[in-house]
């Protein structure tokens, strides 16, 4: 069983007659709808892939600023570093305790410092002896061995 | 008041601890002078360290609706093919008359 089927190709070409078979005509009109769903599907498609596209930049963003977080978070720790290490310099210390002329314990003195220190060099006032009995005070200047 | 002769006396003799407490003074301004010099770029830091966080947190957030998106539209394929599947279903049981009028609406003259 035949029928009649006019294509576009066939409408230009003066209107000719193209006979199909049934299954033939049931091919084509299969194919023709694949063919509509395809664009459908395609268009869908494209948005997906611009929709890609746009993950990828704000992915791309995202690297970039975390980048720019760890940058800022080094220069944070360095400050924070810096702010743990500096020490007033001179600094200021005082020591007390006691001590004994010679190397022996009969005879013990106390003994206070108080101390300017710089880098190498210290400035202070000392002080030894027995409160009452033996005072000895006096200027100290150190400079910093090892 | 202050007798400022008494307290010029007292520096006179007094020189080496007034200079001593001096350079003390100078030197712990000039330390506080730093740190807080330190703690004010720290601060800076810390706010920019947050504000691209936040900047961060917005870009995700774009990302996960965009793929909320993208699975939209894989819903919306899949339809499609559905719909694909059925009409050459009913293609294939359509009578003759039926696919004659289907090329006629396709291919109107």
């Amino acid at each position: 069983m035949g029928f009649k089927a006019i294509s576009q190709n066939v409408t230009q070409s003066k209107d000719s007659v193209v006979i199909l078979s049934e299954k033939q005509a049931r091919a084509v009109a299969a194919d023709l709808v694949k063919y509509d769903y395809l664009k459908k599907v395609s268009k869908e498609q494209e948005k997906r892939i611009s929709n890609f596209e746009n993950i990828v930049v704000k992915l791309e963003n995202t690297i970039s600023i975390k980048d720019s977080i760890i940058f800022y978070q080094k220069d944070y720790i360095d400050v924070q570093n810096k702010v743990l290490n500096i020490k007033p310099k001179p600094q200021f210390h005082g020591y007390f305790g006691v001590q004994s002329a010679g190397f022996t314990v009969n005879t013990p003195l106390l003994s206070g410092r108080l101390l300017l220190e710089c880098r190498k060099v210290n400035f202070g006032i000392q002080y030894i002896g027995i409160p009452t009995v033996n005072n000895q005070y006096g200027v100290l200047v150190e400079y910093k061995l090892f | 008041m202050v007798d400022l002769y008494k307290l010029y006396k007292f520096f006179k003799k007094q020189w080496l601890g007034s200079i001593l407490i001096m350079i003390w003074l100078i030197s712990v301004f000039m330390y506080q002078h730093k740190k807080n010099e330190l703690l004010n770029k720290a601060y800076i830091l810390e706010a920019k360290v947050k504000e691209l966080e936040n900047k961060t947190n917005a870009e995700l957030k774009g990302v996960d609706s965009l793929k909320t998106i993208d699975t939209v539209i894989v819903t919306r394929i899949k339809i499609i093919k559905q719909k694909e599947y059925e009409e050459i279903r009913i293609i294939d049981s359509l009578p003759i008359s039926g696919l004659q009028s289907y090329f006629t609406e396709r291919y109107p003259k």
